[in-house]
């Protein structure tokens, strides 16, 4: 009977979607294990900078499990990473979010792009879950259930807008950026800062590309023509595989760092890895870390990270390189580590209180979460890239810079309209 | 200044430096005219000089220390300062040295040193108590000084480099000393501009000359003077001069005659602009132009000839790059250095034939068994690129770096305008392919062969062409193609396992637009649109209330005026009367609804079905076997269905491929999104604007909220303007393309061009849509709140109520579908497909009944978004991108089409499997889901749902409509 044949089989398809989610949601926790989420794209457009985020936390997490695991009430509990892959799909990310927190992890260390980190956000404040957000950001946020372990725009943008004005001693601004949100807020806070500054508006110019735009032609005849009393710095805040064709472009139209430096807010050793990197030579960038930070922490670091991506046959191997986000997704693990052990628990609220203030050691130097507002202290550092790959720190902040979650560029007299935390315990 | 230039130089230096350095930083004085009386050389000592480096590094003392130590007039310290600029120098133990960028050598035990030089002397060891110093490399740190004292070093040594010998570095010094104001120059840039050999040079001095003079760094220079460079700056057409003339001409300071003088030389040098910016704009033009072509070649014959829609085409470009990544990483090191560019001469037949090969592999495996049914064609390609992105990422990663130093650089035409050689070599390189195709294609037997099978296959055969191999080596050369566009463009940017993805919309739209299966057409609607965009990208359309002007919007006008165009021409512009023209883009389906086992079927099917949806789901939700979260997903896949039975609808049983059915979908979502937002102002901040969208929009478009927010502010406003604006916009869409009537593939990639250009206007940030960031933050559906604790009685929570809703608007938009494709109005969709011509000769106005469809199609995708947003709880822009119009394709595809639940089975079916996989298997869900739509078309022709057909034995698909 030809009804028969088939009548089982679809029914075993469509009853799949229950099956294969219930089994994922009654899955018991083993008695000494503590599941930790890793939420980065591994493929899709963002793979290309999320796949080291998440090598870097499974090595941290391998190393705390060689070092004897995290210790909660008097118990040394191993911990599991649970990787899953949203794909560059920013709903997708707020999916596999929800499915980590139904799969009881203690929290999720993961997002990269503003979108998906938005794309999240909702179900952990709903589940009162926990998040830790490696990346460097436009600010404007203070989620109780995210820690931001990379800069707030006061972190990297004000510092490079500054020193382009005394250092490079640049009086035009070319404001360029991937049209998104973060481009678009860190010009505005680069805008507000300069024009404060004395800078004349006709002397900012601001321009927005696409996604994956390859074209630049047109722009950077016009950045020539714009910089042509070599007075001019870009304040570049491009994304991803946009990079290599604007300086390629740069290049080929016979800009040097000396006639226009760029000054990238994300362009660090991991994009610098794919670049030829003797056309970027005097290009600047600005972040919270480098490679070539000069401790011997550092040093072990990024051994160990060397280490670990060629005992695990990843590409690269032992070729790959530390940057400013993989330093940033790499403490993190420790902080939420160190924070677990302090509140002897790993309960969200009690970690959350226990990660107020902490000061750490990271690869780059020692560190020290906000004592309320969800970011991180951080050093600020200037790098000029050399023909290796590598940034010559040029700058360096007097001592760690305060966060702000709110960029008070912005918010000059209005300070009590700020809005209060989201999110937080139940 | 390029300091490189100057760095080998280093050797001539001993013998002219002193007199230059002397010369010019004393230019008075008389004792320094010649090299050999140079006393003043003998009575500096190292010591002294070794003294003041430290002091480069201060911004304090560093000015006062440049000072002094360029009046030492010595070739000592002009090495200093040429080794500070290369950043060759490093700081160790308190001593600053020199060690020049490959001194590191490796010792026997591995460890790397440095044998460290003096920073001084012209090659000599640095001596550390007698003994040559040897230093681990880790121990040195650079030493830069400070880039406000490294700006000092760097004029006085552009005042040097105004006289060596290298005219390239003479003209980066004048153009330096001028833009820096150094007036001491300026005598020596006069002897320049009058004397030097080069005409550049020339030129560039007597610009420098005038910029110094009219910018009053010349103390005493006269009014008339002034007014004479400020004429001679129009004059030049100096660039660099304009900010400086604008400001003359509005200082009210200036006198009259200055400010006239300077407007008058604006005016000039703007005239100069405009005549750089149109060679500039026809350069940018027809580089970008060659490049459309070059990505598109291969297409226009693997799909333009061939008639395989051919979605791995961006995949084989990116095979072509990565094999040319592959001879650099490979190839390069065993090549002397001073060769390694030479990979890229073996890299060019590599990527052809790798390219070639992996085609040969598709068309041998897969292609050859869809010909016949080109939209199988569709998924089962997806599949392919599906699985060769992943198996490059697993092979090597994301990121390739390489390395190609032949074609940094470009070639000055005239002031201002610079031809850049790798822009030249990939017009050059498209030139050559398209010469290859028209060699190929006109003068060869094989050109002869795959022409006469691609015009009349059954003719070719009978007359004893060997169509297999005419075929195979068709894709083959196809791919190689696309092989060689991914070789030339890693000249622009590196290689991905992605990069694929980002042209093969592009090439699509470039091969359509000029005419299926007519190569000449590809080359001149490549170049058209190329040139298009170069020319819309520099004007301000509009400024209020948003800003159109920039890149984005000149890709949205230029999709615009593509879609006009179709409607004119539909097409193409070199139509063409081979294989694809008349074919239609939906053949017969292979399982059709009749018969009275399938009546019984259904009945079953609907049955199962509804009490899956309706009960068991429910149930189990109820039992706490299903948590809410999963709850929400089963409810956005049956959104997704919705919006699936829409396609179907069209594609299934009309015949006409969609492309830009999920924008409908987003569209929907959208206008529920933004009611969604509107749950009232934020507590003690802008009263104006909702708390989530402060959250999305505050910062980026102004305090400001969006003047249609409002109409979005109730309910039933919000499906109101849910349900029009999709559905008139899907019938808008459809009476202008049907009216003109524009069929098959051309309308498959107009509506594309449509989801293109609607993605790129909702991505834009300034748009008070949310921007790339979308609109999210959603808390409440009709006062109700969508977040809900933990011990909400199931019966209770929201989520479950939505999920209902999705499955009850699925049921109803099913039932709505069973009864049209069964009415008499159905029967004339059928008719459609199966013979549209026949059917207008009888009378009836088929673009009616396609547009009105086609409208119904697009409010089904919108009802499905409507109900999509809350549940999930953010909508993007990704949502609008073409893929995602492609997934709904691959939904209808897998599940079957022409059989309504097909659609429903496949976007159900596909989503499980993308929702689990990506969990269950990370690194390797995309072989496995392109796996199953390879299997998919090759296995079950009819889809899933013909499942029961293939396996009783009973399964034969119909002849294709029209071959």
């Amino acid at each position: 009977m030809k009804l028969s044949n088939w009548f089982p089989r679809g029914l075993a398809l469509s009853a799949a979607a229950a099956v294969l989610s219930v089994s994922t949601a009654v899955t018991a926790l083993a008695e000494d294990t503590v599941k930790v989420g890793v939420l980065h794209s591994l493929s899709g457009t963002m793979a290309i900078s999320e796949t080291s985020l998440r090598d870097v936390v499974l090595m941290a997490v391998e190393e705390i499990n060689e070092a004897g695991g995290v210790e909660v009430d008097g118990k040394n509990y191993m911990v599991e990473a649970v990787v899953v892959d949203p794909a560059s799909d920013w709903p997708l990310f707020a999916e596999k979010a929800k499915q980590l927190i139904d799969d009881d992890v203690a929290v999720i260390f993961g997002c990269w792009t503003s979108v998906s980190r938005k794309s999240v956000l909702p179900v952990i404040e709903e589940e009162n879950a926990l998040l830790f957000y490696p990346v460097q950001y436009e600010g404007e946020e203070q989620s109780l259930n995210v820690f931001y372990t990379a800069a707030s725009p006061n972190q990297q943008l004000v510092p490079a807008a500054q020193y382009a004005i005394d250092e490079l001693g640049a009086e035009k601004f070319y404001l360029l950026g991937t049209d998104y949100v973060f481009p678009r807020t860190a010009n505005k806070v680069l805008k507000a800062f300069l024009l404060k500054n004395g800078v004349p508006e006709e002397n900012i110019r601001e321009v927005y590309t696409p996604f994956h735009h390859q074209d630049y032609q047109t722009i950077v005849a016009d950045i020539k023509q714009f910089g042509a009393a070599g007075d001019a710095v870009v304040l570049s805040t491009i994304n991803g595989d946009s990079n290599v064709p604007v300086y390629t472009e740069f290049a080929t139209q016979g800009l040097t760092s000396d006639d226009c430096p760029i000054i990238a807010f994300s362009v660090s050793e991991d994009e610098l890895r794919a670049m030829d990197t003797s056309k970027l030579v005097g290009h600047l960038a600005a972040w919270n870390y480098f490679m070539s930070v000069d401790t011997s922490e550092n040093e072990a670091f990024v051994k160990a990270f060397q280490q670990y991506c060629e005992e695990n046959n990843l590409p690269g191997g032992a070729e790959r390189v530390t940057a400013d986000p993989i330093e940033a997704a790499y403490y993190g693990v420790y902080v939420w580590k160190n924070a677990a052990e302090k509140a002897n628990s790993f309960d969200v609220d009690d970690v959350r209180e226990a990660v107020y203030g902490m000061e750490f050691d990271a690869p780059g130097g020692p560190k020290k979460m906000h004592p309320t507002n969800q970011h991180t202290f951080k050093p600020v550092y200037i790098g000029e890239i050399r023909a290796d790959g590598q940034f010559d720190i040029v700058w360096e902040s007097d001592g760690l810079v305060e966060p702000d979650s709110y960029s008070m560029l912005l918010w000059e007299g209005k300070e009590d309209q700020i809005p209060a935390p989201s999110g937080g315990g139940k | 200044m390029r300091l490189s230039a100057l760095i080998p130089r280093l050797a001539w230096l001993p013998l002219v430096a002193v007199a230059l350095l002397a010369g010019l930083v004393h230019a008075q004085s008389d004792e320094a005219s010649t090299p050999a009386a140079a006393p003043a050389a003998g009575e500096v000592t190292d010591a002294q000089i070794v003294a003041l480096i430290p002091a480069l590094d201060d911004n304090a003392a560093g000015p006062d220390a440049v000072e002094t130590l360029a009046s030492f007039n010595d070739v000592r310290v002009l090495r200093l300062f040429e080794r500070l600029m290369a950043n060759e120098l490093h700081a160790w133990d308190g001593r600053v040295v020199w060690a020049p960028a490959d001194a590191a050598r490796e010792l026997d035990d591995g460890a790397e040193v440095v044998d460290v030089k003096d920073p001084l002397a012209e090659d000599a060891p640095f001596f550390v108590d007698g003994q040559p110093a040897v230093v681990p490399e880790g121990d040195l740190d650079s030493f830069r000084g400070k880039r406000r004292v490294r700006r000092l070093v760097q004029q006085r040594l552009s005042l040097l480099g105004l006289t060596v010998s290298d005219a390239e570095v003479r003209y980066d010094s004048a153009r330096d000393v001028g833009n820096k104001g150094q007036a001491e120059a300026l005598p020596t840039l006069r002897d320049m501009a009058d004397n030097d050999p080069s005409a550049r040079v020339r030129r560039v001095a007597e610009e420098s000359a005038f910029i110094l003079i009219a910018d009053g760094a010349i103390p005493g220079a006269t009014p008339e003077q002034r007014l004479e460079a400020i004429v001679g700056l129009g004059r030049l057409d100096s660039v660099r001069g304009l900010d400086l003339l604008q400001q003359i001409a509005n200082n009210p300071d200036e006198s009259a005659a200055a400010r006239a003088a300077a407007k008058a030389s604006v005016a000039q040098v703007n005239n100069h602009l405009r005549f750089v910016a149109m060679v500039n704009n026809s350069f940018f033009g027809l580089s970008l132009g060659s490049i459309l072509v070059l990505m598109a070649l291969g297409l226009a014959i693997t799909f333009g000839l061939m008639g395989v829609i051919n979605m791995a085409h961006g995949e084989m470009l990116m095979i072509g790059a990565v094999t040319t990544w592959a001879c650099f990483e490979f190839i390069s090191p065993l090549l002397p250095p001073a060769w390694f560019n030479w990979y890229y001469v073996i890299a060019f037949p590599t990527a052809f034939l790798v390219a070639a090969l992996v085609g040969l592999l598709t068309e041998v495996s897969i292609v050859r068994f869809l010909y016949k049914r080109p939209l199988d064609s569709l998924l089962a390609t997806i599949g392919v690129s599906l699985i060769l992105i992943q198996s490059v990422r697993l092979w090597k990663g994301d990121n390739l770096g390489m390395r190609l130093t032949w074609f940094s650089g470009g070639w000055e035409i005239m002031p201002d305008v610079t031809l850049a050689y790798n822009r030249l070599f990939l017009i050059g390189l498209s030139a050559f392919c398209v010469l290859m195709v028209v060699v190929l294609f006109r003068f060869t037997r094989i050109g002869l062969l795959i022409r006469a099978t691609s015009q009349n296959r059954a003719m070719a055969e009978s007359l004893g062409v060997n169509t297999r191999r005419v075929d195979m080596l068709s894709f083959a050369f196809g791919a190689g193609l696309a092989g060689l566009a991914g070789y030339g463009l890693v000249t622009l940017t590196n290689p991905t396992p992605e990069m694929g993805q980002g042209y093969i919309v592009k090439s699509f739209l470039v091969t359509v637009v000029g005419g299926v299966g007519k190569l000449i057409g590809v080359v001149v609607s490549g170049l058209s649109l190329g040139f298009l965009e170069k020319f819309i990208e520099p004007i301000k359309i509009m400024t209020k209330p948003f800003e159109v002007f920039d890149a984005t919007w000149a890709q949205v006008f230029v999709l615009l005026l593509v879609i006009a165009f179709m409607t004119r021409r539909p097409a193409g512009l070199f139509p063409d009367k081979g294989r694809l023209a008349d074919q239609q883009t939906g053949e017969a389906t292979p399982w059709g609804a009749g018969g009275r086992a399938g009546r019984w079927r259904e009945v079953v099917l609907g049955v199962v079905m509804l009490a899956i949806g309706l009960v068991v789901i429910p149930g189990l939700y109820a039992a706490g076997m299903i948590s809410t979260g999963d709850l929400q997903k089963y409810g956005q896949w049956v959104t997704f269905a919705i919006c699936a039975i829409g396609l179907d609808l069209i594609w299934g049983y009309m015949g006409i491929l969609s492309l830009c059915q999920f924008v409908f979908f987003s569209i929907g979502g959208y206008c529920m999104g933004l009611y969604l937002v509107n749950h009232g102002p934020m507590d003690g901040t802008n009263a104006n604007i909702p708390r989530a969208l402060f959250v999305v929009m505050s910062q980026v478009s102004g305090a400001e909220p969006p003047f249609f927010l409002a109409w979005f502010r109730t309910m039933p406003g919000a499906v109101l303007l849910g349900l029009l604006i999709p559905g008139l916009f899907a019938l808008l869409i459809g009476v202008v393309t049907f009216g003109s009537r524009v069929r098959g593939v051309y309308f498959a990639i107009l509506t594309q061009a449509i989801t293109v250009a609607v993605w790129l206007v909702f991505q834009k940030n300034d748009l008070m849509l949310g921007g790339t960031n979308g609109l999210t933050n959603f808390t409440h559906v009709l006062g109700f709140p969508l977040a809900q604790p933990d011990d909400t009685p199931w019966y209770a929570t929201t989520r479950f109520w939505l999920y209902i809703a999705s499955v009850l608007a699925l049921v109803v938009c099913f039932t709505l579908a069973k009864l049209l494709v069964h009415s008499r109005f159905g029967r004339v969709m059928v008719a459609i497909r199966d013979d549209e011509t026949r059917l207008r000769f009888i009378g009836y106005k088929t673009w009616a009944y396609k547009a009105g469809v086609f409208a119904i199609a697009g409010v089904f995708a919108a009802i499905g978004g409507m109900l999509y947003s809350p549940q999930k709880g953010i909508i993007t822009p990704q949502q609008l991108e073409a893929f995602a119009s492609i997934m709904v394709v691959v939904w209808v595809a897998v599940g079957g089409r022409g059989t309504l639940w097909g659609p429903v089975i496949g976007a159900i079916l596909v989503s499980l499997l993308y929702d689990q996989m990506t969990s269950l298997a990370p690194d390797y869900w995309m072989l496995m889901l392109g796996g199953m739509f390879i299997l998919v078309p090759l296995f079950l022709p009819g889809g899933v749902m013909s499942l029961p057909a293939v396996v009783s034995g009973r399964f034969t698909p119909r002849k294709a409509a029209a071959t």
